[in-house]
């Protein structure tokens, strides 16, 4: 087993694995919600103060999610200090978005520029440019890039469906980049 | 309208499925004296577990084929056919309705009516695939984990479900009875128009839950990654008490396809909840709760990959054994919390 060289990784998967966490627990409280306010046989209509209650409470953590990511990716391309700054203009963008028009607009500011710099770090790997990584081997590195690639655009997939009812090409992207992304990482890698 | 088939079906059914449900509780107490046997030497469990979980997978392989013969009797016998008149009305009714409305259903051709063909894993059903897939996972575990605790673990499981499916779901003695019980006015005497009623009630239900595409990989796929994660489970339980990279590596080999089988299977539950339920169900409890398993297994994932560093070895065995919790209360939330996919 290869033990890890960089500090900076670990506290970023650390903090991947609490706000994944977090987010479960989000999950927990809902189907309990759910239960508690009796929401299981009245119309949809009035279930959606609960909804947006739910979305609202999610929202920052997969902001939070998304800033781990947007970090995680570029940190093969930029320096710390360069991570850190884009982390924080992200952030920031989140902020200005959150309180110009609410957290949709906001994830959608930080799942763009995160979706175009995993874009850029897939291309730049196909062409050969050799990037840093927690692991080796192409196959295990393609499907790393693939699989958040498709989660990204899944995320955002399921942002834009209240807006667009054009979602099935999105969709239907985003699971072919996971379901490739998973088999290249973990059965050719 | 030939029943026939059906009807034979049902009286095989009748016949063998309690024999069948019997065979696996004297299975699951057979199971529970091997867990407890003090064998002597390793060689003892070894061959005689083999042979249970060989004798046990062969077991729960005929119900399955038996539940084939009864969906495939359904095929042939259950079809929503309607005098030719009555079909013309219904469809002229039908392009009316489908020009205001935002849910599309097809025209009825009377030349092929349709047909119910519904997967073998409706209602209970389900438990009788999945732990027929968990069956036949344990026979690939067996070999790669040599440690008597896992195959005590592994064993203790099978006799667990064994039970279940011979004391409380009885999926071959009373097999599907929500399908049965919305079919069954079909063949009752109706007037025409009581017909047509029924009809537009079976008709949704036909298209977009038993006959759906979707029926046949959502499902299956997510009981394919429960039956994974089982393996996975005990592989982590075993960690806390086998220091060794092999049983980590077990927990490892049966958590990749575990998860690829969740992910997909969540993943092509997307456009079937949008084209069946419309929008209005992100926060469903059963869809948080699979949502939560997910990530809870993602997280199993990230953190493997600091296994080496100190704690960390115990911290993703307990991330497993979370994900197995969490995949328990996904199933059981099915039953106690409502919404969409409520059981009741």
């Amino acid at each position: 087993m290869k033990k890890p060289k960089l500090s900076y990784d670990f506290a970023l998967t650390l903090g991947a694995v609490g706000l994944m966490f977090l987010l479960s627990l989000l999950c927990l409280a809902s189907t309990f919600y759910f239960k508690w306010a009796g929401l299981g046989h009245v119309p949809p209509v009035e279930k959606q103060g609960f909804e947006e209650l739910f979305n609202r409470l999610a929202a920052p953590v997969l902001a939070g999610l998304l800033l781990v990511l947007a970090i995680c990716v570029p940190k093969r391309l930029l320096s710390t200090r360069g991570l850190n700054r884009l982390a924080l203009f992200l952030g920031v963008l989140f902020l200005v978005g959150w309180f110009y028009q609410g957290w949709r607009l906001a994830l959608l500011l930080v799942l763009i520029p995160t979706a175009l710099l995993q874009i850029l770090t897939l291309v730049l790997l196909c062409s050969g440019k050799r990037l840093r990584f927690c692991y080796e081997g192409f196959w295990a590195q393609l499907g790393s890039c693939l699989l958040h690639l498709g989660l990204i655009l899944f995320a955002l997939t399921v942002l834009l469906i209240s807006y667009f009812g054009f979602w099935a090409p999105l969709f239907w992207t985003s699971a072919v980049l996971i379901t490739s992304g998973l088999i290249c990482s973990w059965f050719k890698g | 309208m030939d029943i026939l088939a059906l009807s034979e079906a049902q009286h095989f059914l009748s016949l063998v499925g309690p024999w069948w449900e019997r065979l696996l509780v004297l299975e699951a107490l057979a199971g529970l004296i091997l867990l407890f046997y003090p064998f002597k030497d390793k060689k003892g469990l070894t061959s005689l577990g083999w042979s249970f979980l060989v004798v046990t997978s062969l077991t729960l392989g005929l119900g399955f084929v038996s539940l084939c013969y009864l969906h495939l009797a359904i095929h042939h016998s259950v079809v929503l056919s309607l005098p030719a008149k009555t079909g013309e009305m219904l469809n002229h009714w039908l392009s009316q309705w489908s020009s205001q409305a935002s849910v599309h259903l097809p025209p009825y051709d009377p030349y092929h009516p349709p047909r119910f063909a519904p997967p073998p894993w409706l209602g209970d059903e389900k438990y009788l695939f999945w732990f027929l897939g968990y069956a036949i996972l344990c026979l690939w575990a067996w070999k790669r984990a040599p440690w008597g605790l896992t195959r005590r673990l592994l064993l203790a499981l099978v006799s667990i479900q064994l039970a279940l499916l011979g004391l409380v779901f009885h999926p071959l003695s009373h097999p599907l009875p929500g399908f049965f019980e919305e079919i069954s006015l079909w063949w009752a005497p109706l007037s025409p128009a009581q017909r047509v009623g029924l009809f537009l009630k079976l008709y949704p239900r036909l298209l977009f839950y038993y006959n759906a595409p979707y029926m046949w990989v959502h499902p299956p796929l997510l009981l394919l990654a429960y039956a994974a994660l089982e393996i996975f489970f005990v592989a982590c339980v075993s960690m806390f008490w086998i220091k060794d990279l092999q049983v980590e590596r077990l927990a490892y080999v049966f958590a990749r396809p575990g998860y690829f089988s969740l992910t997909l299977g969540m993943l092509l539950g997307f456009p079937w909840a949008l084209e069946a339920w419309g929008g209005n169900w992100w926060w469903d409890p059963k869809i948080a709760s699979s949502l939560m398993m997910w990530v809870v297994f993602s997280t199993y994932l990230h953190a493997r990959l600091y296994l080496s560093r100190k704690g960390m070895w115990n911290f993703t065995a307990f991330l497993g054994i979370l994900s197995f919790s969490a995949m328990l209360f996904t199933v059981v939330a099915s039953y106690l919390f409502g919404g969409q996919h409520t059981v009741h």
